[in-house]
Protein backbone atom coordinates (compact mmCIF):
# COMPACT_ATOMS: atom_id res chain seq x y z
CA UNK A 1 0.00 0.00 0.00
CA UNK A 2 1.52 3.17 -1.12
CA UNK A 3 2.19 5.71 1.52
CA UNK A 4 0.23 9.45 2.13
CA UNK A 5 1.13 12.16 2.62
CA UNK A 6 -0.30 15.55 3.58
CA UNK A 7 1.83 18.80 2.61
CA UNK A 8 1.28 22.48 3.61
CA UNK A 9 2.02 25.82 3.13
CA UNK A 10 3.25 28.73 4.98
CA UNK A 11 -0.21 30.55 4.98
CA UNK A 12 -2.04 27.36 6.71
CA UNK A 13 -3.54 25.33 3.55
CA UNK A 14 -3.26 21.49 3.64
CA UNK A 15 -3.71 19.48 0.94
CA UNK A 16 -4.13 15.32 1.36
CA UNK A 17 -3.79 12.77 1.89
CA UNK A 18 -1.68 12.33 -1.41
CA UNK A 19 0.48 9.53 -2.83
CA UNK A 20 4.15 10.15 -3.43
CA UNK A 21 2.95 10.19 -7.48
CA UNK A 22 0.21 12.63 -7.21
CA UNK A 23 2.79 15.04 -5.82
CA UNK A 24 4.88 13.71 -7.96
CA UNK A 25 2.90 15.21 -10.75
CA UNK A 26 1.95 18.06 -8.73
CA UNK A 27 5.18 19.27 -8.37
CA UNK A 28 6.43 18.96 -11.36
CA UNK A 29 3.65 20.03 -13.56
CA UNK A 30 4.64 23.51 -11.95
CA UNK A 31 1.72 23.13 -9.92
CA UNK A 32 2.96 22.65 -6.09
CA UNK A 33 5.37 25.12 -5.01
CA UNK A 34 5.19 26.94 -1.85
CA UNK A 35 5.47 23.73 0.27
CA UNK A 36 7.23 24.26 3.54
CA UNK A 37 5.74 21.40 6.26
CA UNK A 38 4.61 17.99 5.49
CA UNK A 39 2.76 15.14 7.47
CA UNK A 40 1.81 11.50 6.98
CA UNK A 41 -1.03 11.51 8.96
CA UNK A 42 -2.78 14.92 8.20
CA UNK A 43 -2.41 15.46 12.28
CA UNK A 44 1.45 15.26 12.98
CA UNK A 45 3.55 18.06 11.07
CA UNK A 46 6.76 18.53 10.32
CA UNK A 47 9.13 20.88 8.40
CA UNK A 48 9.64 19.82 4.81
CA UNK A 49 13.60 18.94 6.04
CA UNK A 50 12.37 16.14 7.81
CA UNK A 51 10.70 14.14 4.73
CA UNK A 52 13.61 13.89 2.29
CA UNK A 53 11.62 11.97 -0.42
CA UNK A 54 9.50 15.00 -0.51
CA UNK A 55 12.23 17.56 0.05
CA UNK A 56 13.78 15.79 -3.07
CA UNK A 57 10.91 16.11 -5.51
CA UNK A 58 11.16 20.04 -4.22
CA UNK A 59 14.69 20.45 -4.81
CA UNK A 60 15.56 17.55 -7.44
CA UNK A 61 12.73 16.79 -9.69
CA UNK A 62 14.16 16.73 -13.27
CA UNK A 63 11.95 15.41 -16.16
CA UNK A 64 12.34 12.30 -18.00
CA UNK A 65 13.88 13.15 -21.06
CA UNK A 66 13.44 9.80 -23.23
CA UNK A 67 9.89 9.14 -21.81
CA UNK A 68 8.41 13.39 -23.06
CA UNK A 69 10.07 12.59 -26.51
CA UNK A 70 8.13 9.46 -26.81
CA UNK A 71 5.23 11.55 -25.80
CA UNK A 72 5.95 14.28 -27.72
CA UNK A 73 6.26 11.74 -30.53
CA UNK A 74 3.02 10.19 -29.96
CA UNK A 75 0.95 13.54 -29.36
CA UNK A 76 2.20 14.82 -32.39
CA UNK A 77 0.75 11.83 -34.71
CA UNK A 78 -2.76 12.82 -32.78
CA UNK A 79 -1.97 16.19 -34.06
CA UNK A 80 -1.89 15.36 -37.51
CA UNK A 81 -5.16 13.65 -36.93
CA UNK A 82 -6.65 16.15 -35.05
CA UNK A 83 -5.67 19.25 -38.04
CA UNK A 84 -8.73 17.67 -40.29
CA UNK A 85 -10.93 17.54 -37.75
CA UNK A 86 -14.24 20.07 -37.38
CA UNK A 87 -14.66 22.48 -34.22
CA UNK A 88 -17.33 20.23 -33.02
CA UNK A 89 -15.68 16.96 -33.78
CA UNK A 90 -11.98 18.52 -32.41
CA UNK A 91 -13.43 19.30 -28.85
CA UNK A 92 -16.30 16.15 -28.32
CA UNK A 93 -19.59 17.92 -28.57
CA UNK A 94 -22.39 17.64 -30.70
CA UNK A 95 -22.41 19.28 -34.52
CA UNK A 96 -25.08 21.19 -33.56
CA UNK A 97 -23.54 22.39 -29.67
CA UNK A 98 -23.89 26.07 -29.30
CA UNK A 99 -21.14 27.87 -28.83
CA UNK A 100 -21.08 28.08 -24.97
CA UNK A 101 -20.92 24.46 -25.22
CA UNK A 102 -17.79 24.38 -27.52
CA UNK A 103 -16.25 26.85 -25.16
CA UNK A 104 -16.50 24.85 -22.04
CA UNK A 105 -15.17 22.10 -24.28
CA UNK A 106 -12.34 24.18 -25.24
CA UNK A 107 -10.80 25.39 -21.50
CA UNK A 108 -11.23 21.95 -20.84
CA UNK A 109 -8.71 20.79 -23.31
CA UNK A 110 -6.66 23.96 -23.92
CA UNK A 111 -5.43 24.10 -19.96
CA UNK A 112 -4.71 20.84 -20.74
CA UNK A 113 -2.08 21.67 -23.51
CA UNK A 114 -1.82 25.60 -22.36
CA UNK A 115 2.22 26.67 -21.90
CA UNK A 116 1.17 27.38 -17.95
CA UNK A 117 0.40 23.75 -17.76
CA UNK A 118 3.92 22.41 -18.20
CA UNK A 119 7.02 22.13 -15.74
CA UNK A 120 10.43 23.94 -16.30
CA UNK A 121 12.30 20.93 -17.81
CA UNK A 122 9.68 19.78 -20.29
CA UNK A 123 11.85 18.27 -23.23
CA UNK A 124 11.75 21.14 -25.92
CA UNK A 125 9.82 18.79 -28.16
CA UNK A 126 7.36 18.45 -25.88
CA UNK A 127 6.90 22.14 -25.11
CA UNK A 128 6.42 22.28 -29.02
CA UNK A 129 3.88 20.13 -29.98
CA UNK A 130 1.63 21.28 -26.51
CA UNK A 131 1.93 24.84 -28.50
CA UNK A 132 0.56 23.47 -31.31
CA UNK A 133 -2.26 21.69 -30.13
CA UNK A 134 -3.27 24.64 -28.17
CA UNK A 135 -2.56 26.67 -31.41
CA UNK A 136 -5.23 24.70 -33.07
CA UNK A 137 -7.34 24.62 -30.89
CA UNK A 138 -7.49 28.18 -30.45
CA UNK A 139 -8.03 28.71 -34.38
CA UNK A 140 -10.95 26.08 -34.24
CA UNK A 141 -12.42 27.92 -31.20
CA UNK A 142 -11.96 31.41 -33.43
CA UNK A 143 -13.50 30.09 -36.29
CA UNK A 144 -16.68 28.81 -34.51
CA UNK A 145 -16.95 31.59 -32.46
CA UNK A 146 -16.39 34.04 -35.86
CA UNK A 147 -19.38 31.74 -37.63
CA UNK A 148 -21.81 32.30 -34.60
CA UNK A 149 -21.09 35.81 -33.55
CA UNK A 150 -23.55 38.18 -34.22
CA UNK A 151 -21.95 41.30 -36.66
CA UNK A 152 -20.71 44.37 -35.27
CA UNK A 153 -19.91 47.56 -35.84
CA UNK A 154 -15.61 48.01 -36.51
CA UNK A 155 -13.38 48.95 -33.81
CA UNK A 156 -16.91 48.25 -30.87
CA UNK A 157 -14.70 47.21 -28.30
CA UNK A 158 -11.84 49.61 -28.16
CA UNK A 159 -13.93 52.24 -26.10
CA UNK A 160 -14.85 51.90 -22.53
CA UNK A 161 -17.71 48.69 -21.95
CA UNK A 162 -20.92 50.00 -22.41
CA UNK A 163 -22.94 47.49 -20.73
CA UNK A 164 -23.19 46.44 -17.24
CA UNK A 165 -19.22 44.86 -15.45
CA UNK A 166 -16.18 46.80 -14.71
CA UNK A 167 -15.42 50.32 -17.15
CA UNK A 168 -12.22 49.37 -18.45
CA UNK A 169 -9.81 51.97 -17.98
CA UNK A 170 -6.64 51.37 -19.29
CA UNK A 171 -6.18 51.06 -22.95
CA UNK A 172 -2.76 50.62 -25.12
CA UNK A 173 -1.43 53.55 -24.71
CA UNK A 174 -0.48 52.76 -21.40
CA UNK A 175 2.21 50.24 -22.21
CA UNK A 176 5.42 51.89 -22.97
CA UNK A 177 6.87 49.98 -24.96
CA UNK A 178 6.57 46.70 -27.17
CA UNK A 179 8.72 45.02 -29.32
CA UNK A 180 9.80 41.88 -30.72
CA UNK A 181 13.19 40.53 -30.47
CA UNK A 182 14.41 37.02 -32.00
CA UNK A 183 11.07 34.79 -30.81
CA UNK A 184 10.05 36.86 -28.04
CA UNK A 185 8.13 39.90 -27.33
CA UNK A 186 9.26 42.56 -24.82
CA UNK A 187 6.41 44.54 -22.91
CA UNK A 188 7.08 47.20 -20.76
CA UNK A 189 3.98 48.60 -18.54
CA UNK A 190 4.12 51.45 -16.55
CA UNK A 191 1.67 50.64 -13.67
CA UNK A 192 -0.18 52.98 -12.58
CA UNK A 193 -3.57 53.82 -10.68
CA UNK A 194 -5.31 54.17 -14.35
CA UNK A 195 -4.07 51.05 -15.40
CA UNK A 196 -3.81 48.64 -12.26
CA UNK A 197 -7.25 46.82 -13.89
CA UNK A 198 -4.60 44.93 -16.05
CA UNK A 199 -4.74 42.79 -12.68
CA UNK A 200 -8.24 42.61 -11.83
CA UNK A 201 -10.79 43.65 -14.62
CA UNK A 202 -10.52 40.80 -16.75
CA UNK A 203 -12.95 38.36 -15.68
CA UNK A 204 -10.73 35.38 -16.70
CA UNK A 205 -7.01 36.72 -16.90
CA UNK A 206 -6.16 38.31 -13.24
CA UNK A 207 -4.07 38.34 -10.87
CA UNK A 208 -6.11 35.86 -8.91
CA UNK A 209 -6.38 32.99 -11.57
CA UNK A 210 -2.32 33.87 -12.15
CA UNK A 211 -2.38 36.24 -15.15
CA UNK A 212 -3.40 39.60 -16.19
CA UNK A 213 -4.87 41.26 -19.44
CA UNK A 214 -2.71 43.30 -21.91
CA UNK A 215 -5.00 45.38 -23.86
CA UNK A 216 -3.37 45.72 -27.85
CA UNK A 217 -4.95 45.55 -31.47
CA UNK A 218 -1.56 44.22 -32.06
CA UNK A 219 -1.77 40.74 -33.39
CA UNK A 220 0.15 38.13 -30.82
CA UNK A 221 0.08 34.43 -31.50
CA UNK A 222 -0.75 32.33 -28.28
CA UNK A 223 2.23 30.62 -26.36
CA UNK A 224 4.47 33.76 -27.55
CA UNK A 225 6.96 33.88 -24.90
CA UNK A 226 6.87 37.19 -23.48
CA UNK A 227 9.71 39.32 -21.53
CA UNK A 228 7.83 41.75 -19.01
CA UNK A 229 8.80 44.71 -17.23
CA UNK A 230 6.35 45.75 -14.90
CA UNK A 231 7.35 49.74 -13.72
CA UNK A 232 5.76 50.89 -10.73
CA UNK A 233 6.93 53.86 -11.40
CA UNK A 234 5.72 56.11 -8.11
CA UNK A 235 6.90 52.93 -5.80
CA UNK A 236 9.75 53.21 -7.46
CA UNK A 237 9.95 49.31 -8.26
CA UNK A 238 10.41 47.43 -11.20
CA UNK A 239 8.90 43.20 -11.72
CA UNK A 240 10.90 41.54 -14.49
CA UNK A 241 9.06 38.00 -15.94
CA UNK A 242 9.33 35.23 -18.12
CA UNK A 243 5.75 35.20 -19.11
CA UNK A 244 3.81 33.80 -22.23
CA UNK A 245 0.91 34.35 -23.91
CA UNK A 246 -1.83 32.35 -22.62
CA UNK A 247 -5.30 34.03 -23.53
CA UNK A 248 -6.85 36.38 -26.35
CA UNK A 249 -9.89 38.04 -26.54
CA UNK A 250 -9.98 39.86 -30.52
CA UNK A 251 -13.56 39.39 -30.62
CA UNK A 252 -15.27 42.82 -31.64
CA UNK A 253 -18.56 42.33 -29.32
CA UNK A 254 -18.59 45.74 -27.38
CA UNK A 255 -18.22 43.81 -24.17
CA UNK A 256 -14.47 44.25 -23.48
CA UNK A 257 -10.98 45.51 -25.29
CA UNK A 258 -9.37 43.67 -27.23
CA UNK A 259 -6.22 41.78 -26.40
CA UNK A 260 -4.52 38.87 -24.25
CA UNK A 261 -3.91 37.39 -21.61
CA UNK A 262 -0.44 36.82 -19.95
CA UNK A 263 0.24 34.22 -17.62
CA UNK A 264 2.18 35.22 -14.38
CA UNK A 265 3.69 31.76 -13.32
CA UNK A 266 6.59 33.24 -12.56
CA UNK A 267 5.48 35.79 -10.04
CA UNK A 268 7.74 35.44 -6.67
CA UNK A 269 6.08 35.57 -3.23
CA UNK A 270 6.87 38.55 -2.59
CA UNK A 271 6.20 40.51 -5.72
CA UNK A 272 2.59 38.95 -5.47
CA UNK A 273 2.72 40.61 -2.78
CA UNK A 274 4.09 43.67 -3.22
CA UNK A 275 1.46 44.28 -6.32
CA UNK A 276 -1.36 43.12 -3.79
CA UNK A 277 -0.34 46.04 -1.79
CA UNK A 278 -0.40 48.59 -4.54
CA UNK A 279 -4.26 47.12 -5.49
CA UNK A 280 -5.39 47.57 -2.09
CA UNK A 281 -3.92 50.96 -2.40
CA UNK A 282 -4.86 51.91 -5.43
CA UNK A 283 -7.90 50.25 -6.12
CA UNK A 284 -9.83 50.08 -2.92
CA UNK A 285 -12.60 47.34 -2.24
CA UNK A 286 -11.11 45.21 -5.13
CA UNK A 287 -9.97 41.77 -3.27
CA UNK A 288 -6.98 40.09 -4.65
CA UNK A 289 -5.12 37.96 -2.44
CA UNK A 290 -5.23 34.21 -3.51
CA UNK A 291 -3.02 32.34 -5.58
CA UNK B 1 -40.01 22.33 -6.19
CA UNK B 2 -37.37 23.92 -4.02
CA UNK B 3 -34.47 25.99 -4.89
CA UNK B 4 -31.47 24.10 -4.68
CA UNK B 5 -28.87 25.34 -2.68
CA UNK B 6 -25.51 25.25 -3.79
CA UNK B 7 -22.31 25.69 -1.17
CA UNK B 8 -18.97 27.80 -2.14
CA UNK B 9 -16.42 26.43 -0.08
CA UNK B 10 -12.78 28.34 -1.09
CA UNK B 11 -10.10 29.94 1.45
CA UNK B 12 -9.94 32.58 -0.78
CA UNK B 13 -12.49 34.91 -1.34
CA UNK B 14 -12.05 36.26 -4.88
CA UNK B 15 -12.56 32.99 -5.93
CA UNK B 16 -15.63 32.68 -4.24
CA UNK B 17 -16.66 36.27 -5.55
CA UNK B 18 -15.67 34.98 -9.24
CA UNK B 19 -18.03 31.64 -8.75
CA UNK B 20 -20.64 33.36 -7.48
CA UNK B 21 -20.98 35.78 -10.26
CA UNK B 22 -20.66 32.51 -12.69
CA UNK B 23 -23.48 31.38 -11.32
CA UNK B 24 -25.63 33.97 -11.23
CA UNK B 25 -24.68 35.43 -14.25
CA UNK B 26 -25.34 31.83 -15.74
CA UNK B 27 -29.93 32.20 -14.98
CA UNK B 28 -29.19 29.29 -12.70
CA UNK B 29 -31.80 29.31 -9.72
CA UNK B 30 -30.46 28.29 -6.47
CA UNK B 31 -29.69 30.02 -3.00
CA UNK B 32 -25.90 30.08 -2.31
CA UNK B 33 -23.57 29.84 0.46
CA UNK B 34 -20.21 30.11 1.50
CA UNK B 35 -17.69 28.27 3.46
CA UNK B 36 -13.87 29.67 3.79
CA UNK B 37 -12.06 26.54 4.95
CA UNK B 38 -12.74 22.68 4.61
CA UNK B 39 -13.89 22.57 8.31
CA UNK B 40 -16.61 24.95 7.61
CA UNK B 41 -17.93 23.88 4.76
CA UNK B 42 -18.48 20.39 6.39
CA UNK B 43 -20.28 22.14 9.22
CA UNK B 44 -22.18 24.47 6.39
CA UNK B 45 -22.94 20.97 4.92
CA UNK B 46 -24.18 19.05 7.62
CA UNK B 47 -26.76 21.99 8.55
CA UNK B 48 -27.99 23.23 5.04
CA UNK B 49 -27.51 20.08 3.74
CA UNK B 50 -26.77 21.74 0.01
CA UNK B 51 -27.68 20.03 -3.03
CA UNK B 52 -24.43 20.76 -4.77
CA UNK B 53 -21.08 21.63 -3.15
CA UNK B 54 -18.07 23.37 -5.10
CA UNK B 55 -14.98 22.47 -3.10
CA UNK B 56 -11.60 23.85 -3.36
CA UNK B 57 -8.92 21.14 -2.79
CA UNK B 58 -5.67 22.86 -0.82
CA UNK B 59 -7.07 25.02 2.08
CA UNK B 60 -6.77 25.44 5.68
CA UNK B 61 -8.02 23.13 8.43
CA UNK B 62 -9.30 20.46 6.42
CA UNK B 63 -8.19 19.54 2.52
CA UNK B 64 -10.63 19.21 -0.15
CA UNK B 65 -9.73 15.60 -0.14
CA UNK B 66 -10.44 14.69 3.73
CA UNK B 67 -13.74 17.01 2.95
CA UNK B 68 -14.75 14.63 -0.03
CA UNK B 69 -14.48 12.11 1.89
CA UNK B 70 -16.34 13.31 5.13
CA UNK B 71 -19.17 14.10 2.99
CA UNK B 72 -19.35 10.75 2.00
CA UNK B 73 -20.67 9.96 5.68
CA UNK B 74 -22.01 13.05 7.24
CA UNK B 75 -24.00 14.72 3.70
CA UNK B 76 -24.05 11.46 1.57
CA UNK B 77 -27.05 13.51 -0.93
CA UNK B 78 -24.62 16.56 -1.46
CA UNK B 79 -23.01 16.17 -4.97
CA UNK B 80 -19.11 17.58 -4.62
CA UNK B 81 -17.62 19.18 -7.49
CA UNK B 82 -13.70 19.89 -7.40
CA UNK B 83 -12.75 23.35 -8.78
CA UNK B 84 -8.99 22.67 -7.63
CA UNK B 85 -5.63 24.51 -9.69
CA UNK B 86 -4.51 20.79 -8.66
CA UNK B 87 -5.94 19.02 -11.09
CA UNK B 88 -2.92 16.61 -11.97
CA UNK B 89 -4.70 13.25 -13.77
CA UNK B 90 -3.74 11.25 -10.21
CA UNK B 91 -5.82 13.64 -8.23
CA UNK B 92 -8.22 13.93 -10.58
CA UNK B 93 -8.67 9.94 -10.42
CA UNK B 94 -8.52 10.30 -6.78
CA UNK B 95 -10.87 12.86 -6.06
CA UNK B 96 -13.57 10.98 -8.95
CA UNK B 97 -12.68 8.08 -6.96
CA UNK B 98 -13.83 9.01 -3.65
CA UNK B 99 -17.10 10.69 -4.99
CA UNK B 100 -16.95 13.81 -6.54
CA UNK B 101 -19.25 14.51 -9.76
CA UNK B 102 -16.84 16.59 -11.57
CA UNK B 103 -13.37 18.43 -11.58
CA UNK B 104 -12.84 21.64 -12.92
CA UNK B 105 -9.53 23.10 -12.86
CA UNK B 106 -8.48 26.47 -12.28
CA UNK B 107 -8.38 29.14 -13.68
CA UNK B 108 -11.85 28.33 -15.08
CA UNK B 109 -13.82 30.19 -17.49
CA UNK B 110 -17.54 31.30 -15.50
CA UNK B 111 -19.07 28.83 -18.11
CA UNK B 112 -17.09 25.94 -17.39
CA UNK B 113 -18.43 26.47 -13.85
CA UNK B 114 -22.06 26.99 -15.41
CA UNK B 115 -21.90 23.88 -17.00
CA UNK B 116 -20.23 21.47 -14.32
CA UNK B 117 -22.99 22.79 -12.39
CA UNK B 118 -25.72 22.44 -14.58
CA UNK B 119 -24.75 18.61 -14.52
CA UNK B 120 -24.01 18.41 -10.99
CA UNK B 121 -27.69 19.50 -10.52
CA UNK B 122 -28.70 16.86 -13.16
CA UNK B 123 -26.38 13.96 -11.46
Amino acid sequence: MSTNYWIGDSIGRVLGPLTLQSLRELIGSGRLKAVTRASRDGSSWEPIEQFNEVKDLLGTLKANPAAEAQQAARLRQQLSQMQGLPAHQLFGVKADAPVEELRGAFFRLAKRYSPEHQGQDTHPELRKVHAEVFELLSRRMREAEAQQAPARAPNAARGPQQQGGPVYTYSAEEFVGMQTRNDRLQVSVKVSTRNAGIFTDHRIINLQSGGLFLPTDKPIKLGTRVELVLDFEQQQKQIKLRSSVIWEYTLDDGKQPRGYGLGLADLRAEERSFIDEFLRGHRTGVPTTGR
Amino acid sequence: MSTPTLLLVDDDRFVRNLLRDAIQESGLEVRLLEASDGQEGLEVAARERPAVMLLDLFMPRRSGLEVLAAMKDSSPDTRVLIISSMDAEPVVEQAMSAGAVGFVGKPFHPLEIALAVRQALAH
